[in-house]
């Protein structure tokens, strides 16, 4: 059966590691996503809908819950293969942020070209509808 | 009135690693589990140990801006979220970092500058997905 529990504060059984209900709510991701910009498709992911392929590197994210606002972070990282010391700078880009869809851009960072990385990866972290 | 939980462990009931919580908005929930950092690292670039972390187990410092993360409870795949970052020495040049291979215990990466290695002393990481 589900339940529901209503709580301002959390703690271990000892009483120790006191949490706010609240910081559990405001320090949990709201959506997180991999995916292969090469390949065009989703990898894994919480709380997105689908991905847009828009150039080479450039892609709209959007998520499947809205937030409250288009103010979120947006925490990203990639995975490159080719070339042994190629890192990837990743960007929030170009498409005005909604409170649902967001546009990141990912190129090489010692040659600043853009680059379909195999592994796109961010995380969001805001407040919720 | 407020209230207070004392518990060691939450379990969904319907589905144990699904709890809902409310958004700051009251009108949405999101899933607890899914949106939990299972992992997360401060590393000073080198050595076998974090300044801090959480389920991490130890580093491994395979060479100059080349490290990987051992972790304690392991992923169930290795789809997971991971972000990195690393700088701050005080020069004028940027970090940049990848994830060179990841596994569901390890993740190796690189970080450095325009294509150079280096071990910047600011290295921080974090890693959402599903765990086993």
């Amino acid at each position: 059966m589900a339940s529901e529990l209503r709580v301002n504060t959390l703690k271990d059984a000892a009483g120790n590691n006191s949490i706010a209900t609240s910081m559990v709510s405001n320090g949990t991701a709201r959506a997180w996503i991999n995916f292969n910009c090469a390949a065009g498709n989703i990898t894994d992911s919480f709380a997105f809908s689908s991905i847009a392929d828009q150039a080479v590197g450039r892609f709209n994210c959007t998520m499947s819950t809205a937030l409250a606002n288009a103010t979120y972070t947006i925490a990203s990282d990639s995975n490159y293969v080719s070339g042994a010391n190629n890192s990837i700078s990743v960007r929030d880009d170009q498409l005005t942020r909604t409170t649902t869809t967001y546009q990141v851009y990912s190129s090489q960072s010692n040659q600043g070209v853009s680059t379909d990385s195999t592994s796109m990866m961010n995380q969001i972290c805001g407040d919720l509808a | 009135m407020a209230s207070l939980l004392k518990v060691d462990a939450l379990t969904g009931v319907t589905t144990a690693g699904s709890i809902s919580v409310t958004g700051e908005g009251n009108s949405t929930t999101t899933n607890l589990q899914q949106g939990l950092a299972k992992v997360w690292s401060s590393y000073a670039g080198s050595g076998t140990t974090f300044r801090d972390s959480f389920n991490c187990a130890s580093a491994t410092d395979n060479g100059t801006g080349d490290y990987t993360y051992n972790i304690t409870n392991n992923f169930s795949n290795a789809n997971y979220c991971f972000v990195t970052n690393a700088g701050a020495d005080g020069g004028t040049s940027l970090g940049a970092d990848r994830l060179r291979s990841g596994s569901t215990s390890a993740m190796r990466c690189i970080y450095g500058y325009d294509a150079t290695l280096y071990d910047w002393p600011f290295v921080n990481a974090s890693i959402h997905g599903d765990l086993a």
